[in-house]
């Protein structure tokens, strides 16, 4: 039964180490992309002479043919090391360093990105969850925009729409941040929400039966308690994030897709093993996350939690550290040196306060143009609620009691 | 305000066409995505050690790499490649189709093929995110139901068909539609491919001019544009997420659970 017994599925697998199966996929990836790129390969060899002899040459290379398949692949793979380790492109700087550049923004970008985002989204989720209708609805109005337009039109609107900003506080580097932490706080901030809603609600009736201020119970009793519910879907979202950090490509920032396609278009005919190699640096990267994901998801699913530390203090620390990390990563790319660390250090603080601004400016248009509609239709309809049976909901008389449901027949 | 609400009016229609590219690359994406994801995602799951590690291997390559990347290779990898081997132009091979129907003037002067290989790359794309829902959402039928069916003396393809697959369809509704949300955002990656669709038609509005009112004339309609069909896509996936927990009257098959969905459950 296929769908019935997912125990006796993974039997097989179980056998085969996880870290294993990982490399298997990346040794498959690269020997069909070796099928494939070497013909090319080939095709484009033959061309690019009969371009240069100025004759016309039909390539007829046959695919189930073992004796042209196997020299190609061999030739592949012995191309893709070679790309990895020694080859160069025509200036003399080895390929490696361009991958090497580009994975060094991505995680930067990333580990810069995130813990801003989940700043924001914590923010966000606080006014999303407040007694006041006014700080409720432009956080709602701001987390459903955000994620229901386009991440690329989003980062494509803000670098090249805001240009009556000055060019100190929006250039590629903040456009970028500000785009990822804006779009991503929308999404950290219903992660955050379904974790604080999770909770059982008499862990903050106790707190404030024993006094706690808010910030007491919100710092001591609920984000402890919500981190580990948490924990998976933002790791999850880091993923996505790697992956979405590909469209900073479109607004010039040198990132690993960015390289990739650049390093494919001027040497064309090593498309195939640029392609495998950008491609199998982002699986390396994201098959493990997606593994740790699962493992912490079991681990806490199957015993308490309880921690020896401050939780509140330590997730504190780990988003700080992520974000020099990040900025460590961005100074390795530009360059260990003095001028890099402290000019890196202002991009960082711009996009920052880029970041700031945007948040706090979108939530005031969105929420102007929601609430005040509301707040009207609102006003409106509490005139109506004096006739007879008008109960109306949100004004605090009671709602009139329904049809009673047709029995069936 | 005026010069704004000019440039807008002006650029309607090319906005109108743009959302047409874009609606129809998202219908034509999401159709194909489900054609593949469904075999990846049963696929996922089966007995068979081959099935089950070709499509694994399919899943997490493609979710483990942007869409991006993959529409470049798509376009820039996968299209020269075929060129070369097979002298295959997608192009020239619709034009002649076209032909013999005696309709080649439809044929758009631009060309056909980045809508192709980015319909192409964004449908394989989808399809392996998809094929995890669905896997995640047989799995989430509980194993008795299964077993029951067996002791009926069912055969695998008929518990499937009959028993497991329409209710695992009510499962998969949110994760379903929250993705092909995220698939009509997605269109917008067409526009690198040189794809005519809404985001490039207000990005080429918004760059011809140098007045910011304007870019933001642009950017923001686009922006209203996506919201609206992205928001009400949601809207009626709540709606069914509602329905759902109120239960179906029992059909025969899985288009008639589908039917049943879409139907509004009686009272009672």
């Amino acid at each position: 039964m296929a769908q019935v017994d997912p125990a006796s599925a993974p039997a097989t697998m179980q056998r085969i180490p996880p870290q294993l199966r990982s490399l298997g996929i990346v040794v498959a990836l690269i020997v069909i992309f070796g099928g494939l790129g070497s013909l090319l390969l080939g095709a484009l060899d033959v061309t690019a002479e009969a371009q240069r002899e100025g004759l016309q040459v039909i390539q007829q290379t046959n695919l189930f043919n073992p004796a042209q398949l196997f020299p190609h692949v061999a030739h592949f793979i012995g191309e893709t090391i070679g790309v990895l380790t020694i080859y160069t492109d025509k200036f003399g700087t080895p390929y490696r360093i361009f991958f090497l550049q580009g994975v060094g923004l991505t995680i930067a970008f990333c580990f810069i990105s995130m813990p801003l985002a989940l700043v924001m989204g914590l923010i966000l989720a606080l006014m999303s969850r407040s007694p006041f209708r006014w700080l409720r609805i432009p956080a709602r109005a701001f987390v459903e925009f955000f994620r229901n337009t386009p991440l690329l039109v989003q980062m494509v609107a803000i670098y090249s729409g805001l240009i009556f900003l000055p060019n100190w506080l929006l250039f590629a580097y903040t456009a970028g941040i500000a785009t990822l932490v804006l779009n991503y706080a929308a999404y950290e901030c219903e992660n955050i929400r379904a974790g604080i809603e999770a909770l059982d609600r008499g862990q903050t009736e106790a707190a404030q039966v024993l006094g706690l201020s808010y910030w007491q119970t919100l710092r001591q009793i609920v984000i402890p308690q919500a981190i580990p519910v948490l924990l998976p879907p933002v790791i999850n979202d880091l993923i996505y994030m790697y992956k979405d950090s590909s469209i900073l490509s479109l607004i010039t920032i040198t990132e690993l897709t960015a390289q990739t396609n650049a390093l494919t278009r001027l040497y064309p005919t090593r498309t195939w093993q640029f392609f495998a190699i950008g491609g199998a640096i982002y699986l390396l990267l994201s098959i493990p996350f997606g593994r740790l994901a699962r493992v912490v998801e079991n681990r806490l699913k199957s015993t308490t939690f309880r921690p020896g530390v401050d939780v509140t203090t330590t997730a504190l620390i780990i988003l700080f550290t992520s974000v020099v990390l990040g900025w460590f990563c961005g100074l390795l790319v530009d360059g260990l040196s003095v001028g890099n660390a402290v000019g890196d250090l202002s991009h960082l603080f711009f996009a920052i306060v880029l970041c700031v601004l945007l948040i706090a400016s979108m939530t005031l248009l969105l929420g102007a143009i929601t609430y005040i509609p509301a707040e009207a239709w609102r006003v409106l309809r509490r005139g109506r609620t004096h006739r007879p049976g008008g109960g109306v909901r949100g004004t605090g008389s009671p709602a009139p009691a329904e049809a009673p449901i047709a029995a069936p027949q | 305000m005026n010069g704004v609400l000019q440039a807008l009016l002006t650029a309607v229609p090319a906005l109108l066409a743009g959302v047409e590219v874009t609606v129809a690359a998202a219908a034509l994406g999401i159709v194909l995505a489900m054609c593949l994801a469904i075999p990846a995602g049963l696929g996922r799951i089966s007995r068979s050690g081959i099935i089950r590690s070709v499509s694994t291997f399919y899943v997490e390559v493609v979710r483990g790499t942007p869409l991006l990347l993959q529409l470049y290779i798509w376009f820039y990898g996968v299209n020269i490649l075929l060129g070369i081997l097979f002298h295959f132009n997608i192009d020239q091979t619709i034009y002649n189709m076209l032909t013999v129907f005696n309709s080649n003037t439809i044929f758009p002067k631009q060309g056909i093929s980045s809508f192709f290989f980015g319909v192409i790359g964004l449908s394989v794309n989808y399809g392996a995110y998809l094929a995890e829902v669905i896997r995640a959402g047989v799995l989430a039928v509980d194993k008795g139901q299964g077993e029951a069916a067996a002791t009926l003396g069912m055969s695998r393809w008929q518990t499937m068909r009959l028993i497991v697959l329409p209710q695992a369809l009510r499962i998969m509704v949110p994760p379903l539609t929250n993705n092909f949300i995220t698939l009509v955002q997605d269109t917008a990656f067409l526009q690198v491919l040189g794809v005519a669709d809404l985001s490039l038609v207000a990005l080429t509005g918004a760059q011809v001019t140098s007045s910011a009112s304007i870019r933001w004339g642009f950017f923001g309609a686009e922006l209203v544009i996506y919201f609206i069909i992205c928001y009400s896509i949601a809207l009626i996936a709540r709606r069914f997420e509602t329905n759902n927990s109120l239960g179906i009257a029992p059909r025969r098959s899985i288009m008639g659970g589908a039917l049943s969905l879409a139907r509004r459950p009686r009272a009672g």
